[in-house]
This record gives C-alpha cells, sequence and structure tokens, in this order.
C-alpha cells in the first residue's frame, strides 16, 4: 500500500508490504494526495510597493506552483518493531512535557530520542496505548528511510485499539490537537503516530536546507505575516485576533519555512485534525512578547537571525543542520523585514499593524518617486498577477527613469503612479501629440471616453497619449500623458537571469480565467 | 536530494564579522553606495549600486540613527560623535558609547572606517 503526503510542497511517500493496510491519523487527511496527482500550491502573495488594482484580478492567490510528482522521500513503513543496534550513540533525547495550567511541565517520562552509527540516525518515539516503540531510521545520505511502526504485538492479539478521539487534547481555545494513535482497526498501522511525524518532518526539511518554527502564520490587508516567539508569547491569541477579524489563518502553531523562486513562503503542517495545506508568501516575521501597548521596532543583524533561531524546531547535536539552519535564518533576515512587536491581546493590534504597513508603503512609494525623479534606476521585487507570466510575483524588476521628449512604443513595459503605489503595465496604444486622429469610435459612452484622451487629460493636444494594460487585465487603463510615466521596466531577474521584459504570451482572456480561479480558490479556501 | 553548501557562505560571513572591528577612533564617512533621505519626518538610507537604487533594501533609522548619520563628515571619529549624543539626547556615556557602536555596526555597510 502506498500513501503520499504533500506537506509544505514535499512528497513524501509511505510504503507498506502487501497485505499492510495503513491509516495515518486524521490530521494527515488534508494533505494526503493521489500517487500520480501533481497537486498545486495556491501561494497567496502580496504586493508590496507595485500595486495591482485590476478589478479582475485577484492578488491573493492563483495556481500556479505544482508540486513534484517524484517523491522527495520515500518510506517504508514495517508493521514490527526494530531495535537500536549496539554501537549506536544516543546524540539527543526528549522527555515528555505535560501541559500544566500557566505552562508546560516536564514529566520526567521519556518521550524520544536520536541515535546515530556509522550508517544511520534513528528517532526512538515512546509510544502509549497500546505501550510500544517506534522507530525511524534514517541511513546517512540516502532519501529512503524506514520506520518500524512497533506495533507487532499488537496486530496479532486482543487489541484495544483504543475509541477513536481517545487520545486528542482540546487547547486552550477549543481546537483539537490530534495525538491520537488511536485506530479504527485493529490491523491497520498507523504509519505517523505522534511525535513520530514531527520527528520525521524536522530532519527531512532540516535536510533540504528548510525551517521548522513555532509561529502563527497569517494574511491581512495582502500580507503574510508570521508572528513568532516562546511558549505563552501570544501566537495563538494572535492568530484568534486575526482570525475573527476574517483574515486567512496559515497555521497557528507550527509551520515550516521555504525558499522558493518568489522569496520565502509559510506553509501550514499536519497538527490539528481539520489541518489543511495553505501557504502564503512571508513579508514580515514578527517576533512577539506581551507588552503594555503596541510598539514594533525593527530587528537587524545577528540579533534578528538569534531571535529567529531561538524559535525554530532543532536538535543542536548536528553541526551541519545547525550551520544550514543557520544560513537559512541569516537569509530570511536579509529578504524580509523582521521586527520585535509587543502587544496588547485585543483587536486594535490588527489595525495597528494595518497601519504601519500602510505607512511603510507610502513611505517606500515616496521613496522610489525621489529616486526615478532625481534620476535614478530603481529594482524592487514585483508582486502581483497582472503582468503574469511575463513578470510574476517575487521577480525582481529594474524601473529606469523616463527620458525627456520621449514617448513609448507599443510592447514597452512602463510604471505609472496609481492607487498609491505603482502599477507596471504594458503600453498597448500611442498617439502622437498634434495627431487629428484622436476621434471618438463606436461603442457605449464609457467606451468613447475611455478611447478619447484628451477628456480625461485636459484638452493639451500638444503631448503624446499612451494607454495601458495588464497582460492578464480585463480591461485597458485609461488613456494618460506619456509625460506622466514614472519609468520604464528595462530588465527583470528571475531566477538568477536579467532579461528584457518578454512580450505578452497569452491572450488577455487566459489571465482573466487564471484570476477566476483564484477568486473561487479563496471562496472555498479562505474562511475554515 | 542535492544539498547546497551552506556551510561555506555560513563560515565567510562570519570571518567577515570578526575580521571588522569598530572602535571609538575610527573614523567613518559616507559610503557612495547609499544615499540618505528624509521623507515624512522618516529617516531612510537607501542602496545603490552601479547608481541602481535598491528599494527591497531601504533602512529606516531612528531619530537617534539619522542624528549620527548627519554628523559622519569624515573627519569626526566615532568617540567625537557619541559625545555629541551625549550633549543633544542627555544620556550617560556608556550608554552612548554602546548605541553609537551597535548603530555604527549595523549599518556599516553603508560607511567607510579609517584609523587616524
Amino acid at each position: 500500500m502506498t500513501v503520499d503526503l504533500v506537506i509544505a510542497g514535499r512528497r513524501i511517500r509511505l510504503q507498506s508490504g502487501d497485505g499492510v493496510p495503513m491509516e495515518p491519523d486524521e490530521r494527515f487527511r488534508a494533505f494526503a494526495v493521489p500517487s500520480d496527482v501533481r497537486p498545486y500550491m495556491f501561494i497567496e502573495t502580496s504586493m508590496g510597493i507595485l500595486a495591482d488594482a485590476d478589478p479582475g484580478i485577484v492578488n491573493a492567490a492563483i495556481p500556479f506552483m505544482p508540486a513534484e510528482t517524484e517523491p522527495d522521500l520515500v518510506v517504508d513503513v514495517e508493521p514490527g518493531a526494530a531495535e537500536i543496534p549496539a554501537g549506536a550513540v544516543k546524540v539527543f533525547d526528549a522527555q515528555l512535557m505535560k501541559e500544566v495550567p500557566g505552562g508546560v511541565m516536564n514529566s520526567g517520562e521519556p518521550f524520544w530520542e536520536v541515535f546515530r552509527d556509522d550508517e544511520a540516525v534513528r528517532a526512538r518515539v515512546f509510544l502509549k496505548d497500546p505501550e510500544r516503540r517506534a522507530l525511524l531510521e534514517m541511513p546517512h545520505g540516502k532519501m529512503r528511510w524506514r520506520i518500524f511502526a512497533g506495533e507487532g504485538l499488537s496486530r496479532q492479539g486482543s487489541v484495544s485499539g483504543g475509541t477513536p478521539g481517545q487520545h486528542q487534547e482540546k487547547t486552550s481555545d477549543g481546537k483539537v490537537r490530534d495525538l491520537s494513535s488511536a485506530r479504527d482497526s485493529a490491523i491497520s498501522v498507523n504509519p505517523l503516530p505522534w511525535p513520530l511525524d514531527g520527528l520525521l518532518l524536522y530532519f527531512l526539511f532540516s535536510r533540504s536546507g528548510d525551517i521548522i518554527i513555532h509561529g502563527s502564520g497569517v494574511v491581512a490587508g495582502g500580507r503574510g505575516w508570521l508572528f513568532t516567539g516562546r511558549s505563552g508569547s501570544g501566537k495563538t491569541t494572535l492568530a484568534g485576533i486575526f482570525d475573527r477579524a476574517r483574515d486567512r489563518v496559515i497555521h497557528d502553531d507550527r509551520l515550516v519555512l521555504r525558499r522558493d523562486v518568489t522569496g520565502w513562503v509559510m506553509h501550514s503542517t499536519p497538527v490539528y485534525r481539520n489541518d489543511e495545506p495553505r501557504t502564503a508568501t512571508l513579508d514580515h516575521l514578527w517576533v512577539i512578547r506581551h507588552g503594555a501597548s503596541n510598539v514594533a521596532e525593527p530587528l537587524a543583524g545577528a540579533q534578528a537571525v538569534a531571535m529567529i533561531l531561538s524559535n525554530c524546531i532543532q536538535q543542536n547535536w548536528d553541526g551541519e543542520a545547525a550551520a544550514r539552519l543557520a544560513a537559512a535564518a541569516d537569509d530570511i533576515v536579509a529578504s524580509v523585514p523582521v521586527s520585535r512587536l509587543s502587544f496588547l491581546p485585543d483587536g486594535r493590534i490588527r489595525d495597528y499593524l494595518l497601519l504601519r504597513d500602510t505607512e511603510e508603503k507610502r513611505l517606500a512609494t515616496r521613496a522610489m518617486s525621489e529616486m526615478l525623479d532625481e534620476g535614478h534606476a530603481v529594482t524592487i521585487t514585483a508582486g502581483g498577477y497582472s503582468m503574469w507570466p511575463a513578470i510574476r510575483p517575487g521577480d525582481r524588476v529594474r524601473i529606469s527613469p523616463p527620458e525627456e521628449e520621449t514617448t513609448p512604443g507599443r510592447g514597452s513595459v512602463v510604471a505609472l503612479r496609481r492607487d498609491g503605489g505603482f502599477v507596471i503595465h504594458r503600453v498597448t496604444d500611442v498617439r502622437r501629440g498634434g495627431s487629428a486622429d484622436i476621434s471618438v469610435t463606436s461603442g457605449s459612452e464609457d467606451q468613447a471616453r475611455r478611447d478619447r484622451p484628451a477628456d480625461h487629460i485636459g484638452n493639451d493636444g500638444s503631448a503624446d497619449h499612451i494607454r495601458t494594460r495588464g497582460d492578464t487585465s480585463l480591461s485597458a487603463d485609461p488613456w494618460i500623458s506619456s509625460a506622466d510615466i514614472a519609468g520604464y521596466v528595462t530588465l527583470v531577474t528571475a531566477e538568477g537571469d536579467a532579461i528584457p521584459v518578454p512580450p505578452r504570451r497569452f491572450p488577455y482572456l487566459a489571465g482573466s480565467i487564471a484570476a477566476a480561479a483564484a477568486q473561487i480558490w479563496n471562496r472555498i479556501a479562505g474562511r475554515k | 536530494m542535492q544539498l547546497p553548501d551552506y556551510n561555506q557562505t555560513f563560515l565567510c560571513k562570519f570571518e567577515l564579522i570578526i575580521c571588522f572591528m569598530i572602535s571609538l577612533s575610527s573614523i567613518p564617512s559616507h559610503s557612495p553606495a547609499v544615499v540618505f533621505r528624509r521623507i515624512n519626518d522618516e529617516f531612510l538610507l537607501i542602496p545603490l549600486t552601479d547608481n541602481i537604487a535598491d528599494m527591497d533594501s531601504l533602512y529606516r533609522l531612528t531619530e537617534t540613527g539619522a542624528f549620527i548619520w548627519e554628523l559622519i563628515d569624515g573627519e569626526l571619529s566615532v568617540g567625537d560623535i557619541t559625545s555629541k549624543v551625549v550633549e543633544e539626547f542627555d544620556v550617560g556615556r556608556d550608554i552612548a558609547e554602546k548605541d553609537a557602536l551597535d548603530f555604527f555596526r549595523e549599518v556599516q555597510e553603508f560607511l567607510q572606517f579609517r584609523e587616524p
């Protein structure tokens, strides 16, 4: 039997022998995919100061990143038990922590251990009901691992499988944390009992240079925010505040951070019974703590790296893993704003952050305007999908200041000031100043108005006029004077290659269909 | 699966931090690879590479940071600047020194230092 799980975009293939059915816990249900299907990851991305106000386009999500069909990891699941070989060295262990009022307490009971020898790293977990030991074996340098579920005895005999739901734990906000190792059927194997799944994810993502972090990820006002902090700092409280405001919560406990072509992205992981794959770009990372007021201050350099690291899931026995983690945290600090945030646990924190974000956008917009006006070219990361796929979210674009007395040709891509930021659109029509060819064409009155530049920009017939449109926009922008162009997009850098802006590739309608798909997706998935 | 070799980049960065020491006698001057802008009562450093402004790496200065930035003239040392911070902001010398050194370390990529 084969079960494929796609978690944070990585495909984990669990396979067991003939006649050994597997039944993963309920929390994995939404993460399981047929092995021949390429699921699409819906990445919510934000726009930054490159706004994108086309009516037909939703900037929140678009299905454009298929996960691989080839598994990143294959795990052979054996129902029986296995022992740690003699000679293996214990490098790490953890004891069971119990939640008590006001915090957690070490129970002193063994919970899990990690051993290492010349062949492999092995993680052993101590499970209850029935009491057993499961083992995860990870041979060095191989992405084919083995799980020994430790259920050998229970499979043969009289097993009280436990009633489903018996081992679930309600958290303070009423969510059901899925800790179950209970099974409906005594003969199916639970391949990933808690906490073995967490260890497997840790080792998998750690080897790939990704980060697993304790935190709450939300998307508010089109921005992906991650709140991290030590236990009790208010991560769940914050997620609750955003959830009640109908923002999208990616996850409120444990997330995977991965770098992809669009930058750092946060993914949900299976913790609660009703968890599902959710993904958003990481636009700001906040290190949180309760405070007497809402105050944010930027963090930079080594301090920011250290604060991120202290909230990552990590095992300090593996020097290479620690170096990869530190490099990843370093890269986050270099590419994502990181701030310390003290907050009051009421709804005002959301308004505070949204306002702050708006102000930062306004500031950056002013700065970009000034630089262009002074004749500097600028580079900036693009957001939104109106020029997709010529310019994709996460691509870096170079915008050069407009040259005096020149009018762009059709097909060139320009930056225009709009909606308190900039939009990047393609020039579709050019009318030379003084031309008599400014006539009202047939069509609706609205259409006529759009087609007659003079109505929009005054009766100054001497200037050149242009009309622009996003490559995926349903309608064209109004006519403007070519003097209103803020700059020209001269270069696009995607995945390290700098190229001139490619021409429009798809009909406008194709972009609209993609936008519609995004809208539908939002409606289905936007609410829990 | 191909694993990237992060070790190397990580070590390079570390060496840089260790090799680069700023003392009170160091004399800072502005790097040509940055412009300073005051916008809406906010102070921004905008990095320039080949005269192209990098809008993804704007650096926002605090009021103290902006005060220090404007004092940097290629003549005053870190110690001189600290004295002016003490006068202006009514703080103890110890705190001002620590803050000033922290500031210079944080924005060192936008500065050039020479020893007298």
